[in-house]
């Protein structure tokens, strides 16, 4: 049996990809991605707690978690297609909209 | 191969599928690495015998959502990115290695994180004499958790109605211009 | 129950014409309107001969719950006394021949159902001031009048001086409102109540005041006479009545003689044991009303619209009963407002008549002659203006001596020497606008002489009805020194009403002393002489029209008649020292304070972020990423602060 150490460990790497992925990558579609990454890396979290701690509520989350998960999805794929549509581009270089 | 050694594939392979999720030029590429990441971690779910889990991780997530994910890609007919050149800025190489040095701290605070003792209920044995995992999860989503249940399943149906709104085409701005179409013809 | 229906009539009334019935004929909102108000009356008297024949015991009806705040409590409920009886039965008596007039008189005109909306509003709000059983009903009430007033008189609002009229009255009635605002609070801080009722137990029955509860009735009550001095044109805020005339004629005899201006004096006699408590306040209520009484006649003397006659004649009649507050003689006042509001209302309508026989001319210098084509119209005038100035028998005789009686013993020779020489003023003014109006020949142009005719019945017998009124209502009230008739009626159905607390009773030794009656028989032959000899002298003078004597005496007073033609310069000094200085102060704090100060103020704020901003904004990229990037960063220290 792996200690739970190293589902934590594993967890962190997945967690540090998809932050790479957030924070570097321009096309919005693979940010959202990353997001998916970082989103597993939790639910990699709840489900060894739940083995560790002897306690089913943490897969219950993992459910929770997937289900906003696929709302996410929906709603941010939906804004890419709409932005797409508007200004013709999801390279986030392009999307500067905030700029001061 | 003990269980153990199965794990240390999964994970060698889930931290390479992950690199390669962030690290393909093509968004096709990454898809399909996060489908794979997406199986991988199924199976060390499958392992740690949460089947629930792991079986709606594969219908779900890799089922769905990632579909999802190709078929806006398919949709959008996407270049790759950045038209070739990534530009990489001297803040940006800073901010990469603060965030990685961070990450190592992150790391070596995990592992110092002391090993937490088993004290529910639900160990594997409690678990299978209840009637299995599914059953068990089954038991506490639907009392201990209903109305979050209920909520997610109305979040669900919000999002639904958000995606469509926001992503039909925006009717007010067209009349004007299907006018002039029709007067050209 | 049956008090909520004749509160709830006028309400109907009006919003039936005012929301459904808007496009059909003037016939419907007369009748809907009229009915409305008859409804109500017959309704009051019901109400009313029940209460009486229980004993004339004051009850009260709750309603609902209305305001609660910690310890403070106004429910939702009303008072059918023998006063608020009277005063209901009063408006809606005279409201519902008022409005069978209107109908007559608003025929040419269109949109009538704004104005019987208005006119039904008008006594439905009137009705709750009446009946409230503490100041914040009557205080709506005092409000509601206020505004259904100022819609009416601003009725013609396309001419912008009756705009003008209507906001004047208005804002000159805001004045004296703050004052009974002042006044509730007081009464709420000191008494912990503002319900009649219950402030009567605290005065009459409850432990001796307290030095501050003392101190504080002389300003509850002052306060109170302010916002009575605003309704109840009184010195110096009676300036909006005379302009109030710019409204329709049955507006100016219902709201501006018969029952809103004497909001004030059912008020102060309402709280009379609070005034009785508070003697330097009558002082000051006593001195108001005789001057006020004094000072509106002498302007009506030289008047010659017949209907800014009639305006002084009522502020000077409100003086009066003012002054019969003032020394104590409650019913006394409330007598004369009860038979004021006959005569007057009697006059106003009768006044009406004669304009709308005119054309809608009402200077009287182009009437004259007008019993030839008036007859009944001539009649009851001349009823009604020997009513007002006192001829021996009629309702105002009655009243106005009573009140001048109880000037002498209880406010002494100068008042009742103003009260009497404004009696005598009254007696010239009402027989020159008798002379001027209906003798002599007629002085208008030929092709008004032509329309010259008896109005319709619908409008000549309501004034018949109030003649037959202004004549005999007096006989409820005969003082002691007339022999052979029941005395006194009035003052004994109203005793039940006027308590003097024991602890201020030294103040009012009058109320209970006797007076020898010869003294109260000279009293009473000094002011019919007088009223003889000026009503004779201005027959002699206006009977074939302005004689040459008359001409003469204004020439050679010419100082002294322009002064009061021009209202002693009153609105003229309320220009120069109040309302030019407000205007020009509201335009220094409009351009100064505001616009550079504070407006500066503003804009600079706006104006230095903007500065920061634009100096700060180059890190704000735009780019996605150093914002996550931030965020990222925050939530990694946050987490090696936790883990560690």
């Amino acid at each position: 049996m792996p200690t739970s150490e190293s589902y934590l460990i594993l967890a962190t790497i997945m967690f540090g990809c998809g932050v790479f992925g957030v924070l570097f990558r321009k096309n919005l579609i693979l940010v959202m991605m990353s997001i998916e990454l970082m989103l597993n890396a939790v639910n990699l979290v709840f489900v060894s707690a739940t083995q560790t701690l002897g306690n089913v509520d943490g897969q219950v989350m993992v459910f929770f978690v997937i289900t906003v998960a696929a709302c996410e999805a929906a709603v941010g794929l939906a804004m890419v297609i709409a932005l797409y549509r508007k200004y013709g581009t999801i390279d986030t270089d392009f999307l500067r909209v905030l700029r001061g | 191969m003990t269980q153990l050694h199965l794990f240390y594939v999964f994970a060698a392979l889930v931290t390479f599928c992950s690199v390669m999720v962030v690290g393909s030029r093509n968004p096709v590429t990454s898809a399909v690495f996060l489908v794979f990441d997406l199986f991988l971690l199924a199976g060390i779910y499958a392992m740690m015998e949460a089947h629930f889990v792991a079986a709606i991780q594969v219908l779900v997530y890799a089922g769905a959502i990632v579909v999802l994910f190709v078929f806006v890609i398919m949709l959008l007919n996407l270049e790759q990115e950045s038209h070739g050149k990534v530009r990489v800025s001297i803040p940006d190489i800073v901010m990469m290695g603060i965030t990685g040095l961070s990450f190592v701290i992150i790391a070596f605070l995990v592992a110092r994180v002391p090993s937490m003792a088993t004290v529910g209920e639900m160990t594997p044995e409690a678990i299978a004499a209840a009637g299995g995992n599914t059953y068990v999860v089954g038991m506490v989503l639907f009392t201990k958790y209903l109305w979050p249940f209920e909520l997610a399943s109305i979040l669900i149906l919000l999002a639904m109605v958000a995606s469509i709104v926001i992503a039909k085409k925006d009717k007010a701005a067209k009349p004007g211009r299907r006018r002039t179409v029709n007067a050209n013809q | 129950m049956l008090l909520w229906l004749v509160i709830l009539f006028p309400l109907l009334g009006a919003a039936l014409n005012g929301l459904l019935l808007r496009k059909v004929s003037k016939t419907v909102s007369h009748i809907v309107g009229a009915s409305a108000l008859i409804a109500s009356f017959a309704c009051a008297l019901t109400a009313y001969m029940q209460m009486m024949s229980a004993g004339g015991e004051g009850q009260v009806i709750f309603g609902f719950d209305w305001l609660e705040a910690g310890g403070f409590k106004a429910p939702f409920q009303f008072i059918l006394d023998r006063l608020s009886g009277m005063m209901m039965l009063i408006i809606t008596g005279i409201g519902s021949l008022i409005h069978i007039y209107a109908g007559g008189y608003m025929h040419e005109e269109k949109a009538t159902w704004r104005f019987f909306s208005y006119l039904n509003l008008f006594v439905f709000m009137m009705l709750l001031l009446v009946l409230g059983d503490n100041l914040l009903i009557m205080f709506i009430g005092w409000e509601g009048v206020g505004l259904c007033s100022y819609l009416l008189i601003g009725y013609w609002y396309e001419d912008d001086a009756n705009a003008a009229a209507g906001m004047k009255a208005f804002l000159v009635n805001r004045i004296g409102d703050i004052g009974f605002l002042i006044g509730v609070f007081l009464c709420f801080k000191f008494f912990g109540t503002v319900s009649f009722s219950e402030l009567k137990d605290i005065i009459i029955n409850g432990n001796a005041l307290t030095g501050p509860q003392l101190e504080a009735v002389s300003w509850i009550t002052l306060a109170l006479f302010i916002g009575a001095c605003g309704k109840s044109a009184q010195l110096p805020l009676y300036v909006w009545l005379p302009d109030a005339m710019a409204g329709p004629t049955p507006v100016s005899a219902l709201i501006h003689a018969a029952t809103m201006v004497t909001a004030g004096i059912y008020m102060m006699t309402r709280l009379n044991f609070l005034y009785f408590l508070a003697p330097d306040t009558q002082m000051i209520v006593a001195s108001v009303g005789a001057a006020t009484a004094l000072f509106a006649a002498t302007i009506a003397i030289v008047q010659n619209d017949i209907k800014k006659v009639l305006a002084y004649s009522t502020v000077s009649q409100l003086g009066y009963m003012v002054l019969a507050c003032g020394v104590g003689a409650y019913a006394g006042g409330v007598f004369h407002l009860f038979t004021h509001a006959c005569f007057k209302a009697l006059l106003f309508l009768g006044a009406g008549s004669v304009i709308v026989a005119m054309h809608h001319k009402q200077d009287m210098q182009e009437m004259g002659g007008l019993r030839k084509y008036m007859p009944i119209t001539h009649a009851v005038m001349l009823v009604g203006v020997l009513a007002i100035i006192g001829f021996p028998g009629l309702a105002g005789f009655f009243s106005k001596d009573e009140i001048l009686w109880k000037a002498w013993i209880g406010g002494g020779p100068v008042i009742w020497g103003m009260g009497a020489m404004a009696a005598v003023c009254t007696a010239f003014y009402m027989t020159r606008l008798l002379m001027l109006t209906f003798y002599g020949p007629n002085r208008s142009d030929h092709h008004t002489r032509e329309h010259l005719h008896e109005t319709s019945a619908v409008m000549w017998a309501p004034l018949v009805v109030l003649a037959i009124l202004s004549a005999v209502v007096g006989y409820l009230n005969v003082p002691h020194v007339i022999p052979g008739l029941p005395h006194l009626l009035f003052e004994h159905y109203l005793s039940p009403i006027i308590h003097v607390p024991a602890a201020a009773a030294e103040h009012w030794p009058h109320l209970t002393a006797t007076y020898s009656h010869s003294l109260e028989l000279g009293l009473m032959g000094i002011s019919v002489l007088g009223m003889f000899l000026s009503a004779g002298f201005a027959i002699v003078l206006y009977k074939n029209g302005p004689s040459p004597t008359a001409i003469k005496l204004k020439k050679s007073f010419s100082g002294i008649h322009k002064v009061l033609t021009n209202k002693y310069y009153v609105d003229e000094f309320y220009f120069k020292y109040i309302v030019d200085p407000l205007k020009d102060m509201s335009l220094f704090l409009w351009k100064i304070v505001d616009t550079v100060i504070i407006d500066g103020i503003v804009n600079g704020i706006g104006q230095a972020f903007m500065l920061v901003a634009g100096l700060t904004s180059f890190r704000m990229s735009g780019s996605l990423h150093r914002h996550a990037m931030v965020v990222m960063l925050g939530i990694f220290c946050l987490l090696t602060i936790l883990l560690f």
